[in-house]
C-alpha cells in the first residue's frame, strides 16, 4: 500500500533530476558577476524571474512591492519581480538549510529580507551568495557603508553579504489626550507607573518588541550601550552587570497591569490594550507602525509616538542574495532598484509603508533630500531628523539569549 | 400531538443555524471594520479596505485556484489508492492486517510536521519541492487515512452476495465494479472526499515546506497575517477560504449526487410517478 | 440432451490435508440434472447443499471433477459466463436502480440494446404479476414483491439452468405458498431448468421432479418425493423425511419381530434373515381393535393430540416405543390423552431397511 507513492516518487525523482542536470553550469559563471560591469549585470538580467521571499503579513508593505516597485523594474529593467509571502524569516534560513544540505543549487530564492539573528545564522552556515553591496551603484552612491548600522547587523559585521534596505527604531506610543507629559527616561518611567499604576505593561520575551524594551532598560540602568559592543563572553562579570536591570524591572513590577502577575504574550496583544484603553502606552519598533494604526482606526487620533531622552535603539533590515540564487543578476538590479531614493522615498509615505529610508540623507542631492522630507509621515510619526538623532546601536545577538533567559529567571518567576 | 415534532425540529434547525452562522458574524464584522476596540460590541467605523486587498490582489485568485486543484488531484490519488486498500483488506484474509492499517493510519497520530521535515530532504534531491506534484504528494499522507476509513467502511457493509449477484446475472469484474460496488460506496467515498478536500486545503505547514513558497495556497497567504496581527485581512481571507471551502464540498456533493441520480434514473423524465 | 452434468465435483475445508472423510465440505458428487428438470437438494444446514449449489454456480472453486452442460465442459468457465442464473435468499435487488433497469441487468451485459431489453424485462414482470412496477424502486416494494422481481431478472436473460438457493425461506409462510406456485407455473411455462436447494421438505415436495436429500456432505439418495417418502435407503433419509416410526428388529422365516416385542407379524416382501429396521409410515397405522388380515394390531397409551387441519396427529406409547399416527377427527374423538388405544398397523404399506 505504501509503497505505491514511494516507488513513483523514486521513478519522479529521477526523471527530475535527470532534467535539473542539464542547466546546473549557471551557478559557476554566477560568481563572475561579483566582479563584473554593472552594464553587464544589467544586460544579464534582463528577462529574469526574480523571487523575492518576504514575511507577507501587511497589507501596505505587499501593496508596496506590489504596486509600486515590481511595476517599475518590470519597465525600467525588464524583470519579473515576484513577492513570495512568508510566514517568519526564521522559515527562509530554514529552508536554505535544508536546501545546502540537499545539494541544491537552483534555488528558486533570489532576495531574501533578513536581519539580526537570521542573518547570523546564514552567515555561519553560509547560506550567503557573497560580497555583492560593492556593484551596486545605489548602494556605493547613496550609503555611508562605514556607518555601525550599515556596517554591523545586530553587531554582526556585515560584510558585504547582505545591503540596507530600511531602517527601524524603538519609539514609545502613548495618547496625547491622556498623558501630556510622559516619561521620557527609565528613572522617569519608574516614577511614572507608580503614579499610574496599572496604565503601563510591556510584551513578555520572547516577544521581538518586549525583548527590545528590556535592552532599553538595560543601557539606561547598567550605565550606557558602549560596553555592550564586544561580544557577551568577553564580559567577565556580566551577571553582575545585568544586576540593576532585573532590579528596576522587579521594583516597577507591582505598578504594572494586573500588578505584573501576568504580561502581553505578545506586541499584538499590547497593542490591543492599549487600542481600548486598558492601559496608557505601548511601544513599537516601526516608528510608522502608530501612524498607520491610526489611519487604520484602530488607534485613537491622539496617539503620538516618541523617543527617549537617551536615544533608542535602532537597527536596519536587509535585503540578501542566497548562495543558491537561480537569477542573481536579476536580485542585484532588483536590489539596486529598491534601494535608489525614488523608491525609498515611496516606501518612507506610511500609504506605501512609513519605513525609514536606508540612505544616508547627506549623499542625496538637495531636490532628493526635499522630496523626502516632504513626505508627510503623519501627526503620530516623529521626524527623520528627530529619530536619527536619538539613535543608538542594537548590541549583538548572544546577549538577547541571556536577557531573554535572565528574564524569565529572575522576573517572571518571582 | 403534530406540533409537538415540528416544533422541536424548527428549535433544531433554528439552534444548528446559530451554531454554524454565529462564528461567522465577527469575522464578517471583523473583515469590513474601521477601528473596533475591546469593549465595543460592534465596530466604529466601516471600511472596505480588507476586501479590496483581497479581491484585488491577483495572488488570492490564483492561489484559490491552485488550493482547488491541489485538493481534487490529492482526492482523486486518495480515491485511487483507497479504494483497492481498502478492497484487499477487508476482503481477503491479509496477514499482518494490523501492521497495513497501523501504516495507512499512522500520519493521523503521528503530527504531520515531524514526517515532513524528513520528507523535505528527500523531495529537495528528487526536485519535488516547489512543485505542485511535490505538495500533492505530501498532501496525501494526512489525506488518505480519512479516505481509505470511509471507505473501508462502506466496504464492510457490501456483502459478496451482490457481486456474486451481478456475476450470475452475466457481469465481469468492470460492470461488476460500476454497477454493483461503487454505487454502494458512493456515500462513503463522498464522505472521504469531503475530508480529503478539506484536509487538503487546510494544510499550512506541509504546503509551506514543501511549496517553499512556489506553490501558494489560500493559507499561505492568510497565515502571515494571522500571525501579523491585521485581523481585518485576516478575516476576509478566513470568510474566503470558508466560502470555498463550502463551495467545494456542495459543489462535489452535487456533482457525486448528480451521477448517482443519471444512473438511478438513466430513462427521460416523464410517466407517472408511482 | 443439454443435461446438466456433475461429475465427482467435490470441496475440502481450506486447512485438511489429510484424506479423511472429515476433510470434506462435499464429497464427490455425481448427479445428472435433465433438462428442463426441477431438481431439489434437500437437507439440514450445514449438510452442504448450498456448497453444491455454488460449485455449480462457479462462486466456489471446486477441488476436482468436472461440470458438464450438454457437450460443453464448464468447469474452468467463470460463472458470469456460464449462462446460468441465480437467485438467493435475499433478493439482493440493486437498490439505485429501478425495477425494470433490475430486470433488464442481464440483457444489459449481454449489450441488448436499450428498447429490446426493457421491453423484455416488462413482459417479465408481466409474468411474476408486477407489471406497471417497473419505473419503482425496490425499497418500494414489500419482500414478496422484490422475490418476484428477482426471479424476473434471473429469467429474463433465458438462463441454461436457474439456480436457487432457498428463496422462499425469508418470507411469510403464507407468501411462500402463493411463490412456489408462480415458481411452479413459470418453470412450466419456460420450461427452464431449475436446481433448487432447501431445507424445507414440504417445499421441496411440492415443487421438485426428483431431489436429493443431502447430509453431512454426501448425497445420500435421489429420487422423486413419492420414493424418498415410501422408500427411504436409509434411517437418516427416513427420519429427516418426517419419518419417526422407526423400530429395530429382527426377521427369521418371514416374520418380523422388533426388539421390544410389540410387533410380530409376517413380512409381505420376501426378505432374507436378519437384522431390520421397520419403518411405518404415520398415515398407514389406523385406530380399530378388530383384526383384519395383513394387519398388526399394537396397544397403547396416547401421550399427545394434536389438531392439524382436518386430522388429528397422535403420539402413542406401546411398550417404550413411541408411535405418531394421524387419525380422522371421527376415530380421535372415540380417545383421550391417558387412554389407552387399540392401533392396526398396515403391514403392505411398511417399509424394511437393513441394518
Amino acid at each position: 500500500m505504501k509503497t505505491y507513492p514511494l516507488a513513483a516518487l523514486g521513478t519522479l525523482g529521477i526523471i527530475l533530476s535527470a532534467c535539473s542536470s542539464e542547466d546546473a553550469g549557471n551557478a559557476t559563471n554566477a560568481d563572475s558577476l561579483l566582479t563584473a560591469d554593472w552594464d553587464a549585470i544589467q544586460d544579464t538580467a534582463q528577462g529574469q524571474e526574480v523571487n523575492m521571499y518576504m514575511w507577507g503579513g501587511s497589507d501596505n508593505i505587499n501593496n508596496y512591492l506590489d504596486e509600486w516597485v515590481a511595476p517599475r523594474i518590470k519597465q525600467d529593467y525588464g524583470i519579473e519581480l515576484n513577492r513570495v509571502p512568508m510566514n517568519d524569516a526564521q522559515d527562509i534560513i530554514n529552508q536554505l538549510l535544508d536546501e545546502k544540505i540537499a545539494g541544491k543549487t537552483e534555488g528558486s530564492m533570489d532576495i531574501i529580507w533578513i536581519n539580526g539573528e537570521n542573518f547570523k545564522a546564514a552567515k555561519d552556515n553560509d547560506l550567503l551568495w557573497g560580497d555583492f553591496t560593492g556593484q551596486l551603484p545605489n548602494f556605493n552612491d547613496y550609503v555611508d557603508a562605514d556607518a555601525p548600522e550599515v556596517s554591523e547587523d545586530f553587531g554582526e559585521p556585515v560584510e558585504g553579504l547582505e545591503a540596507p534596505w530600511g531602517k527601524a527604531q524603538f519609539v514609545l506610543v502613548h495618547d496625547e489626550n491622556q498623558h501630556e507629559d510622559p516619561p521620557k527616561s527609565m528613572s522617569e518611567l519608574g516614577d511614572w507607573v507608580k503614579q499610574n499604576p496599572g496604565q503601563f505593561t510591556y510584551p513578555a520575551p520572547p516577544d521581538f518588541t518586549g525583548s527590545a524594551f528590556i535592552r532599553q532598560v538595560l543601557y539606561e540602568t547598567t550605565g550606557g550601550h558602549e560596553q555592550y559592543q564586544q561580544p557577551a563572553a568577553d564580559i567577565g562579570n556580566l551577571e553582575e552587570r545585568l544586576e540593576p536591570m532585573w532590579q528596576y524591572l522587579n521594583s516597577i513590577e507591582p505598578y504594572l497591569w494586573r500588578e505584573g502577575e501576568t504580561y502581553p504574550e505578545s506586541l499584538a496583544k499590547q497593542d490591543q490594550l492599549y487600542a481600548s484603553g486598558e492601559i496608557a502606552m505601548t511601544m513599537s519598533y516601526d516608528p510608522a507602525l502608530a501612524a498607520s494604526e491610526v489611519l487604520k482606526g484602530r488607534f485613537p487620533e491622539s496617539t503620538r509616538t516618541y523617543v527617549l531622552d537617551e536615544g533608542t535603539l535602532a537597527n536596519t533590515h536587509f535585503l540578501s542574495i542566497p548562495f543558491n540564487a537561480s537569477d542573481k543578476a536579476g536580485a542585484l538590479v532588483a536590489i539596486n532598484e529598491l534601494m535608489s531614493p525614488a523608491a525609498q522615498t515611496a516606501k518612507l509615505s506610511p500609504e506605501n509603508w512609513g519605513d525609514l529610508t536606508a540612505l544616508d540623507l547627506e549623499k542625496l542631492s538637495p531636490e532628493q533630500q526635499q522630496a523626502m522630507n516632504e513626505v508627510d509621515l503623519g501627526e503620530a510619526t516623529l521626524s527623520i531628523e528627530e529619530l536619527e538623532q536619538n539613535r543608538l546601536p542594537e548590541l549583538s545577538s548572544d546577549y538577547i539569549d541571556i536577557i531573554e533567559e535572565g528574564w524569565t529567571e529572575y522576573v517572571a518567576k518571582e | 400531538m403534530k406540533k409537538q415534532p415540528r416544533f422541536l425540529s424548527l428549535l433544531l434547525i433554528i439552534g444548528l443555524f446559530i451554531f454554524v452562522l454565529v462564528p461567522f458574524v465577527p469575522l464578517v464584522l471583523s473583515s469590513l471594520s474601521f477601528g473596533w476596540r475591546w469593549p465595543d460590541v460592534f465596530p466604529q467605523g466601516w471600511s472596505l479596505r480588507a476586501w479590496e486587498y483581497v479581491v484585488n490582489d491577483v495572488r488570492t485568485w490564483q492561489a484559490v485556484g491552485i488550493s482547488l486543484w491541489i485538493a481534487l488531484i490529492v482526492t482523486f490519488v486518495n480515491l485511487l489508492l483507497a479504494l483497492p486498500a481498502a478492497n484487499a483488506l477487508v476482503r481477503y484474509p491479509v496477514r499482518g492486517r494490523w501492521l497495513f492499517e497501523a501504516i495507512i493510519f499512522a500520519p493521523i497520530i503521528i503530527p504531520p510536521f515531524i514526517s515532513v521535515m524528513g520528507i523535505h530532504l528527500s523531495f529537495l534531491r528528487f526536485g519535488l519541492t516547489e512543485t505542485v506534484l511535490g505538495v500533492v504528494l505530501a498532501h496525501i499522507a494526512p489525506t488518505l487515512p480519512y479516505m481509505f476509513r470511509a471507505i473501508m467502511v462502506s466496504y464492510q457493509t457490501l456483502s459478496v452476495d451482490w457481486e456474486d449477484q451481478a456475476r450470475m446475472l452475466g457481469a465481469g469484474a468492470m460492470p461488476r465494479f460500476f454497477h454493483v460496488v461503487l454505487p454502494h460506496l458512493l456515500p462513503g467515498i463522498l464522505a472521504g472526499a469531503s475530508l480529503s478536500v478539506l484536509i487538503s486545503l487546510s494544510q499550512y505547514l506541509i504546503t509551506f515546506i514543501i511549496g517553499a513558497g512556489q506553490v501558494v495556497t489560500l493559507p499561505i497567504l492568510l497565515f502571515p497575517f494571522i500571525s501579523g496581527g491585521d485581523p481585518a485581512i485576516a478575516s476576509a481571507y478566513s470568510l474566503l477560504y470558508g466560502a470555498i471551502a463550502i463551495m467545494a464540498l456542495v459543489g462535489m456533493d452535487a456533482a457525486l449526487k448528480r451521477y448517482y441520480q443519471m444512473s438511478r434514473v438513466p430513462q427521460q423524465e416523464k410517466g407517472v410517478k408511482p | 440432451m443439454s443435461d446438466l452434468r456433475i461429475i465427482d465435483i467435490e470441496k475440502k475445508y481450506r486447512s485438511a490435508q489429510a484424506k479423511d472423510e472429515a476433510s470434506f465440505l462435499l464429497s464427490p458428487v455425481q448427479l445428472t440434472i435433465r433438462e428442463g428438470e426441477f431438481f431439489s437438494l434437500l437437507g439440514p444446514s450445514g449438510c452442504g447443499k448450498t456448497t453444491l449449489l455454488k460449485l455449480v454456480a462457479g462462486l466456489l472453486e471446486a477441488d476436482g471433477g468436472e461440470l458438464w452442460f450438454g457437450n460443453e465442459n464448464l468447469s474452468n468457465v467463470p460463472p458470469e459466463s456460464r449462462k446460468f442464473a441465480m437467485v438467493f435468499q435475499q433478493s439482493l435487488l440493486f437498490p439505485h436502480k429501478t425495477i425494470e433497469d433490475n430486470v433488464a441487468f442481464g440483457l444489459k451485459m449481454q449489450k441488448v440494446g436499450k428498447k429490446k431489453r426493457l421491453n423484455a424485462a416488462r413482459s417479465m414482470l408481466d409474468h411474476v404479476g408486477l407489471s406497471g412496477f417497473g419505473r419503482r424502486f425496490p425499497e418500494e416494494l414489500s419482500g414478496g414483491q422484490q422475490q418476484r422481481v428477482a426471479l424476473a431478472r434471473a429469467l429474463v436473460a433465458n438462463p441454461r439452468v436457474l439456480l436457487m438457493d432457498e428463496p422462499f425461506s425469508a418470507l411469510d409462510p403464507s407468501l411462500r405458498e402463493e411463490m412456489r406456485e408462480l415458481l411452479s407455473q413459470i418453470q412450466k411455462d419456460f420450461r427452464v431448468t431449475v436446481l433448487f436447494v432447501t431445507h424445507d421438505r414440504d417445499e421441496a415436495f411440492a415443487l421438485s421432479d426428483r431431489i436429493a436429500v443431502m447430509g453431512e456432505g454426501q448425497l445420500r439418495q435421489i429420487g422423486s418425493a413419492r420414493q424418498l417418502y415410501e422408500r427411504p435407503h436409509n434411517t437418516v433419509v427416513a427420519s429427516f423425511l418426517g419419518l419417526k416410526n422407526i423400530l429395530s428388529g429382527q426377521v427369521t422365516n418371514g416374520r418380523f419381530v422388533s426388539s421390544d416385542k410389540i410387533i410380530d407379524a409376517s413380512v409381505h416382501h420376501p426378505l432374507a434373515d436378519g437384522d431390520y429396521y421397520m419403518i411405518i409410515r404415520p398415515e398407514s397405522i389406523k385406530a380399530a381393535a378388530a383384526d383384519q388380515s395383513g394387519h398388526v394390531s399394537i396397544r397403547g397409551i396416547v401421550q399427545e393430540m394434536k389438531y392439524v387441519s382436518g386430522s388429528y396427529n397422535l403420539k402413542v406409547i406401546a411398550e417404550t416405543q413411541v408411535l405418531e399416527c394421524v387419525l380422522t377427527p371421527f376415530q380421535a374423538e372415540q380417545t383421550a390423552v391417558g387412554e389407552s388405544i387399540d392401533l392396526l398397523v398396515d403391514m403392505k404399506e411398511v417399509w424394511f431397511l437393513k441394518e
